[in-house]
């Protein structure tokens, strides 16, 4: 079902919002990118922490891609969060995410229809409980997702 | 280092003097140069390629690292950093921001510059535990010169006792 269109501010931004269309179970997928992996104390690869942080914007916020709308337009979800470019991409679902205290939204663009936003806290606590609940989607090969 | 380099060189100091001037340890040439410090170049080669980002290269809306950012992480690197140490690795943020870590076994140090005297320094270590200890900065980088300094305090007794 497609989703309401989001709350905006005078300014035509999409405020920070939680989307009652943004079912519980549905899955929110974060996109890493490769010059977002580090060496950690052991030389072993791992996402940085700058993928778990909100962008520095106004209303800022985690950018992702909402799983159940990719799937209601037809598409692969692993296909669609691999292009135009591809990166790796790790996934959450929408309640655990809530249950951290995040906020799930709806944030369409013309370039992407499926985009959303996680708005919340991302101190050090959230951080790790993002890098907790994540589970690659789309796996880069040879890095963690948490620190060892 | 920098070196005074004199205007008169051999042939000429030969013909000034009459003698048979084949060196002199007063006109050894020196060049100036650039302080030359270890991390210097990787760090410069990395930011380099970070202000060559294309839009969306995080697959969203993802922008270079900023130019202003890139000269500002230099010159905190260079108050805080001392010459030998590990490289710090350098993470892109979404809107031109920059990140710079160390990941050591004395501590995690990241150093989030969201703009020029704008900068969110963080630090774990055994005492702090792993949730560590963040403070936001301006201007003034002692704290950071200081958890530096103790991250690589282990490393320099170690070499002093091998010598």
């Amino acid at each position: 079902m497609p989703l309401t269109l989001p709350p905006l501010d005078p300014n035509g931004q999409v405020l920070p919002h939680d989307h009652e269309g943004i079912g519980s179970d549905d899955g929110v997928i974060r996109r890493i990118s490769e010059q977002q992996i580090v060496q950690d104390k052991s030389g072993n690869r791992r996402i940085s922490s700058m993928a778990f942080k909100a962008s520095g914007g106004d209303n800022s916020g985690m950018s992702v891609d909402l799983e159940s709308l990719i799937v209601e337009a037809g598409k692969d979800p692993r296909l669609y969060v691999t292009t135009p470019r591809w990166t790796g991409s790790v996934r959450f679902t929408a309640g655990k995410l809530r249950a951290a205290k995040f906020l799930v939204g709806y944030d369409p663009s013309p370039e992407n229809p499926c985009h959303g936003e996680v708005w919340g806290a991302f101190g050090r606590l959230q951080q790790r409980q993002l890098r907790n609940l994540a589970t690659w989607f789309v796996e880069i090969p040879g890095v963690a997702i948490v620190a060892e | 280092m920098e070196v005074w380099r004199p205007s008169v060189g051999i042939e000429r100091l030969r013909a000034l003097t009459g003698a048979n001037v084949a060196s002199h340890s007063a006109f050894s040439s020196c060049v100036v140069s650039a302080p030359v410090v270890p991390w210097h170049k990787a760090v410069t080669d990395r930011l380099e390629q970070l202000l060559k980002l294309s839009k969306g290269w995080d697959g969203y809306d993802g922008v270079a690292v900023r130019f202003e950012n890139a000269t500002f992480a230099i010159k905190v690197l260079e108050l805080v950093f001392p010459g030998h140490g590990p490289i710090p690795q350098i993470v892109p943020g979404a809107t031109g921001d920059l990140q710079i870590e160390w990941h050591m076994d004395q501590a995690d140090i990241e150093i989030h510059v969201l703009g020029p005297y704008r900068v969110q320094a963080w630090r774990a270590t055994a005492a702090t535990g792993r949730d560590g200890e963040e403070v936001r900065l301006t201007n003034d980088f002692a704290i950071v010169a200081r958890w530096i300094n103790e991250m690589l305090e282990p490393r320099r007794a170690a070499h002093t006792t091998a010598a």
